[in-house]
């Protein structure tokens, strides 16, 4: 009783003092450093082969791929680096054939987006940014592309009720209404 | 000594300032107002720049006037009338009219905000953090930040972490302390000449470091360390040892290369704790390299802190008294016209003229430093034929650089960033005769043979200010002749104006130019062989008795601060002082003399190194002229007035005098250097091998080189 | 008198001979004064006004030593100088590590 008490008061000194809102960080999936791997490190040779170039060396960038682009384009490997990693959609890790993403911001949240992953999650093995067992799925979350249409998708146009307007339904009234006669006279 | 040392600065800080007025006549001026008040700017200023000339105080993190402008971290932003939003001060070109509002409401809130912002992310470890008290965020925090905090950790998700990068033995990187100012960024990539740095990621989730897992080495690393506004990236060798508020400071120069760097010695009690660079507009800028900053842990190594006297195999210590008087009698039993001084890399030129002034006064005229030269006939008279003749700052105006058997990144590292600086905003091609070396710009190999300096002279062929530097190393060999005629004459083909020094030569030692100047001799190891002293003077000199040991029976008198070979095969070792204990007057590569002031007193009963010179002339029955540190300068200033007219430049006379004294030979053989690459930089000398830092930063030198991402 | 007990006397056997032996001490001290140092370090100057001078100064002296102003340690200086004297010399100053 005391203790729902105190954090109801807590709460509300909350709400008056400047409080930054603070969530929690939503870090990327993948990771800002190179580490090596059996998979990826500096010592495999990468060229830019005929099946390189069709399916770009399995759907991946390895290390050694930046760094024959800073050997062709004559940059310091490190002004690649920046660039594989700024994009997003640069994987700098081994990735299955088959490359599920689903988008879980705000709007597809709040329409099930988490029902979705579960079940992708289920369905393959895969962990959120990880490989399933059998190497063939990935499974990633990215924010969608397109860009939304504003405002709620229930037809309304921004904070008025669902159902029509349920007061100020008449025609506003004109100056002087409700005012005693006398004063109007006057 | 010291009034003429003032003097000269208030002549120098005239001297810009009128060399600034000049310069504003001929570039077109604009009117702006900062807060009001009309100032009149070239119209390349920027607002920052402004507001830094005006003295108006105002925050920054990303700027640093000697790198580009990035203007990422938003901390300048300032109010501009008629501007609907805020602008960074950094990035902004000041315009015709413009009205620049510092202290209104909207640029101050928007200072505090960044500040905020900046402050989410920053953990609050001010107390271990070895920045405390020389941090720009918390200065900054002070002066513009909020006085409270709106920053409460409701779910405890914790700040920003980020995990920690291995830079090396010498830089700790805390990174979860950094900003991403990218100042280290932008100096390794535009100074060091090194692309390591970068940044990965992007938004949160931004990252400075390496990406792959690489140390950050380079000759001038250290400097990072002083361009890091937080305490991201600390010193190693500092860590945790004191605070700014604690450490006493003394202005000095460095001695572990001939740049004469101006440096800032800083310590606390008796200990020299660190090494910080002094801004010098025409050396060092505000550079230091890294075995100046710290190669100081050398200075408790070894230190020889008594009188010894050698008896059998050991050396056993004495008062100075005893040993003074056993000296006086070595000396005088020795025969006086072959008594010979070697003066070390380390001497200041006090030293150096007593010396001199003693052995001369007892007869003898054999006063050599260890370095070699024998290239020309005039030897050492010409003072363009053994130092730089070119004003340092100039060489950022060369068009074309030959670099002859040098590689002035190891060899003078402050000057090889005015070399890279003309590089890179001078578009000067570099041609290098001599080995493959890690050079920090793109040089032209034309051959390591010395015949190949034939075709130096094409490549140099049209250029307007050309520049020639060749290694002090390279005229010790018998190649010297042949390389200094040859360059000579290309020179004299060349149509450049007579102030114009072309042929520059880079030397290694601190004491060299200040040595030669006073007298001395070069070719220490040559002169001992020719004639076989009656007495071995060794003045902090260690590297020549590793080549050559004074033959049995040979009283050998040591005069130094380190216990190395010298010592080793001492007679009587008299300890002396370091730069730091001691200060003292040292002439650059330039010829340019600078005094360093002493920071600590010596340990044990070690004295200047003068002043043992002084009283072992006393017990030796020599009367000196001198006894106190002014009459000596004024004896100094008898012998050159270069050594009391402190801090300038002196135009060199004669150069072309030079070529024409040169000894011809034919030259043959191929031209080699002794440091190649980092490896070969850190401990390359008795001075930096004793010492743990340096050691530790060479292994990681060769660990990096071993490493499967060591290229750039 | 019961409950005195009769003790070897120290030095003196009665009154009067103690009376002579403080009267001794007194012009012990006194015949000592010409012999303080003072005087005789100052018995070359010859100029009045120094002379003067040195009187005035030597009555403050007194005075303070009187009243006991002055503490112990300014009354034993008068006796031993405690300081020594650094080295004037170049050798001196070097073999004693002064600059």
């Amino acid at each position: 009783m005391l203790s729902s008490l105190r954090s109801g008061v807590q709460g509300l000194w909350r709400v008056s003092s400047r409080c930054i809102q603070t969530t929690s960080t939503l870090q990327h999936d993948s990771l800002f450093v190179h580490r090596d791997t059996p998979e990826d490190n500096s010592s495999i040779p990468f060229e830019f082969s005929e099946p390189n170039q069709k399916r770009q060396a399995g759907g991946w960038l390895p290390i050694s791929a930046m760094h024959k682009v800073a050997e062709i384009l004559n940059l310091p490997k490190m002004r690649v680096y920046e660039v594989a990693t700024f994009y997003t959609m640069f994987i700098r890790r081994p990735i299955g054939k088959y490359h599920l993403q689903v988008c879980t911001t705000t709007p597809c949240w709040l329409r099930g987006s988490d029902a979705v992953l579960q079940t992708l999650k289920d369905a393959t093995g895969c962990q959120v940014g990880g490989n399933s067992p059998c190497g063939k799925f990935t499974l990633s979350e990215l924010k969608k592309d397109e860009k939304p249409k504003p405002g709620p998708r229930s037809g309304r146009f921004a904070s008025e009720p669902l159902g029509g307007l349920t007061s100020l339904t008449e025609e506003p009234t004109g100056p002087g209404f409700g005012v005693q006669e006398a004063v109007l006279k006057a | 000594m010291l009034k003429n040392f003032s003097k000269l600065l208030k002549c120098r800080c005239f001297q810009s300032t009128s060399f600034r007025l000049q310069q504003q006549q001929t570039v077109p001026e604009v009117e702006v107002f900062i807060n009001g008040r009309s100032v009149t700017v070239p119209s390349y200023f920027t607002i920052l720049q402004t507001l830094r000339r005006e003295r108006v105080t105002f925050p920054s993190f990303c700027y640093h006037e000697r790198l580009s402008i990035a203007g990422n971290c938003r901390m300048c932003l300032v109010q501009i009338e008629g501007m609907a939003k805020l602008q960074i001060a950094c990035a902004l070109n000041v315009g015709k009219g413009m009205k620049i509002r510092t202290n209104s409401e909207k640029t101050m809130l928007a200072q505090e905000s960044v500040l905020e912002f900046l402050l989410i992310n920053h953990p609050l470890d001010c107390p271990i953090c070895d920045q405390g008290g020389e941090c720009d965020l918390q200065d900054l925090s002070m002066r513009f930040g909020n006085d409270r905090s709106r920053f409460t950790d409701i779910h405890f998700s914790g700040k920003r972490a980020v995990e920690d990068k291995d830079l090396g033995p010498l830089i700790r990187a805390e990174m979860n302390r950094c900003i991403h100012c990218t100042r280290c960024i932008r100096f390794s990539s535009q100074v060091c000449g090194l692309d390591v740095l970068g940044t990965a990621g992007r938004g949160a989730d931004m990252l400075v470091g390496t990406y792959v897992d690489k140390m950050f080495l380079s000759e001038l690393s250290g400097n990072i360390i002083d361009l890091c506004p937080v305490g991201a990236l600390t010193a190693i060798p500092y860590m945790f040892k004191a605070r700014p508020w604690e450490v006493r400071k003394a202005n000095s120069i460095d001695v572990t290369d001939a740049t004469g760097t101006n440096i800032v010695v800083n310590f606390r009690f008796d200990r020299v704790l660190r090494v910080l660079p002094r801004e010098h507009e025409e050396i060092n800028q505000e550079w230091l390299s890294d075995k100046g900053r710290w190669a100081i842990d050398s200075l408790e190594m070894q230190r020889l802190v008594t009188p010894m006297q050698r008896v059998n195999t050991c050396l056993c210590p004495l008062d100075w008294d005893s040993a003074l008087n056993i000296a006086a009698g070595l000396i005088k039993c020795a025969n006086p016209k072959n008594i010979m001084a070697i003066a070390g890399p380390h001497c200041n030129v006090e030293t150096l003229v007593a010396a001199k002034d003693f052995l001369n006064m007892l007869g003898s005229e054999h006063t050599y430093v260890e370095r070699g030269m024998n290239y020309s006939k005039s030897n050492t008279d010409l003072k363009a034929g053994f130092s730089l003749n070119v004003n340092m700052k100039d060489i950022v105006k060369a068009d074309r650089i030959l670099l002859v058997g040098t590689n002035p990144r190891f060899e003078a590292p402050v000057l090889n960033a005015w070399i890279r600086q003309a590089y890179r905003t001078n578009e000067c091609d570099i041609f290098v005769v001599g080995p493959c070396c890690d050079y920090n710009y793109h040089v032209n190999y034309l051959g390591a043979d010395v015949d190949c300096l034939s075709n130096a002279a094409s490549a140099l062929q049209g250029a307007k200010r050309p520049l020639i530097f060749v290694g002090i190393s390279q005229l010790e060999t018998a190649n010297g002749g042949p390389i200094m005629s040859t360059l000579s004459k290309i020179v004299a083909s060349l149509k450049v104006g007579s102030d114009w020094g072309v042929l520059n030569i880079i030397t290694r030692d601190a004491s060299f130019a200040g040595a030669l100047e006073a007298g001395w001799k070069p070719g220490a190891l040559e002169a001992v062989e020719k004639n076989v002293p009656s007495l071995v003077l060794s003045l902090g000199a260690d590297e020549s008795f590793y080549d050559w040991k004074p033959p049995a029976g040979i009283p050998f008198i040591y005069i130094g601060f380190q216990g190395d070979r010298s010592s080793e095969l001492a007679t009587i070792v008299l300890p002396g002082c370091a730069y730091t204990e001691s200060g003292g007057l040292y002439l650059n590569m330039e010829g340019r003399s600078q005094y360093a002031m002493p920071a600590v007193t010596p340990p044990g009963m070690a004295r200047p190194d003068w002043k043992i010179i002084r009283a072992l002339a006393e017990y030796s029955d020599v009367c000196m002229p001198y006894k106190n540190l002014d009459s000596l300068h004024s004896r100094m200033g008898q012998i050159s007035p270069n050594f009391t007219c402190l801090g300038c430049y002196q135009q060199k006379v004669f150069p072309d005098l030079v070529g024409q004294l040169v000894t011809p030979a034919k030259g043959t053989g191929c031209i080699d250097i002794d440091m190649k690459t980092l490896k070969d930089y850190y401990c390359s000398d008795v001075f930096t091998y004793n010492s743990s830092t340096m050691i530790k930063a060479q292994k990681a030198a060769v660990e990096l080189a071993r490493s499967s991402y060591a290229r750039i | 008198m019961a409950g005195c007990k009769a003790v070897r006397p120290l030095m003196s056997t009665d009154f009067n001979e103690a009376h002579r032996r403080v009267i001794g001490l007194y012009r012990a001290f006194y015949r000592y004064i010409p012999y303080i140092e003072y005087f005789y370090r100052n018995a070359c100057v010859t100029d009045i006004r120094v002379i003067d001078m040195l009187v005035m100064k030597g009555y403050m002296e007194y005075k303070e030593v009187d009243h006991m102003w002055q503490q112990k340690g300014h009354v034993i200086a008068h006796w031993k100088p405690s300081a020594e004297i650094k080295p004037q010399d170049f050798i001196g100053k070097f073999l004693a590590g002064i600059d």
